[in-house]
């Protein structure tokens, strides 16, 4: 009889603070797993556009007289991150290092490396990535 | 007896509140999530709009007859018709971009609203839509040379699209061509 009445009077205290904190974890962990994922995406699609700036280089490379051809920077470049080219508020800062090896590869190849890394940004986190471009380029301007 | 009857005014005021602010939480994060979700899938299907794109101006869209013509087997770029007489402009450059390939023939890339269209006089009809951006989105093409012999094309794209919400995303890709002098 007692158990019915004091049943019919609602949640106690602790009940509802438990249901409430385990709502909230649930709900945090939840905001938690769609940042990650967007931190995710946006990596990745700033991968992609240092890849091409990586792309950038080795094609300004290729214009140049093999036999000079060098290793070069650290250098500044930036990765247009919210696709605005006259924005430069929104750019992320990055460093370009060109590793130009010819020792190992003869007369007739050179291997170029580029490497970029910059800060990626979200929801205040801050981490630090790199994008890394290896190819060869041969001592013959036709199939360059 | 009172109690079970009905809710008092400050009962009934305090309950609305709650309910209002559990709605509004709720819309907030609901807004929330489908900007980040916007930004996150449309974000990456713009990317990877702009990267067909790229390498469908680098490498040329396939005529009738199998063949293609695109940046990296031409040998002269212009602003305008003929090439090369009107050099490409330095950056931030134009959205169009005449190339003279093997077959000597002028051809061009251009971007007329949020469509980018190829223009070529060996195929039929002359002009053909290579991309057209989705809804409420702004396509930005850029093309300059990134030597004063005209020979290495800078490239800039960039697809910028916005939701009801006015949340954003975009992909862009900046890169340089260099073009290969394919022999005739």
């Amino acid at each position: 009889m007692n158990m019915n009445l004091r049943s019919s009077r609602g949640f106690s205290l602790a009940e509802a603070v438990v249901s409430v904190s385990v709502l909230g974890m649930i709900w945090l962990a939840a905001v938690d797993a769609m940042i990650v994922g967007e931190y995710s995406a946006s990596c990745a699609r700033h991968r992609v556009q240092a890849a091409y700036i990586a792309q950038q280089a080795i094609e300004n490379l290729r214009k140049i007289p093999y036999d000079i051809m060098a290793s070069s920077g650290p250098t500044a470049v930036v990765i247009d991150s919210r696709g605005t080219p006259d924005n430069n508020n929104d750019n992320f800062n990055g460093i370009q290092t060109i590793t130009v090896d010819a020792e190992a590869y003869g007369t007739y190849y050179k291997r170029v490396a580029v490497n970029i890394r910059w800060n990626e940004m979200f929801f205040g986190r801050v981490r630090q990535v790199s994008e890394y471009c290896i190819t060869y380029i041969a001592n013959e301007p036709q199939i360059n | 007896m009172t109690r079970k009857s009905a809710y008092t005014i400050t009962e009934f005021l305090l309950a609305s509140v709650i309910i209002v602010l559990l709605f509004a939480s709720a819309l907030g994060a609901y807004i929330m999530v489908k900007g980040i979700s916007f930004n996150s899938i449309a974000g990456c299907n713009l990317q990877r709009d702009v990267d067909i794109l790229l390498a469908t101006i680098i490498k040329g869209p396939v005529e009738q007859g199998g063949k293609a013509f695109g940046l990296r087997s031409s040998f002269a770029v212009s602003a305008a018709t003929p090439p090369p007489v009107t050099p490409l402009p330095a950056w931030p450059g134009q959205s169009t971009i005449y190339f003279t390939d093997k077959d000597d023939n002028v051809r061009r890339y251009f971007l007329n609203n949020n469509t980018v269209i190829y223009d070529s006089p060996t195929q039929n009809p002359n002009q053909r839509i290579i991309y057209t951006a989705p809804g409420n989105s702004t396509v930005i093409m850029r093309f300059s040379a990134a030597s004063a012999d005209q020979q290495v094309v800078n490239v800039y794209i960039s697809v910028i699209q916005q939701n009801a919400n006015r949340a954003s995303a975009a992909g862009s890709v900046i890169t340089n061509v260099n073009l290969r002098n394919m022999p005739k």
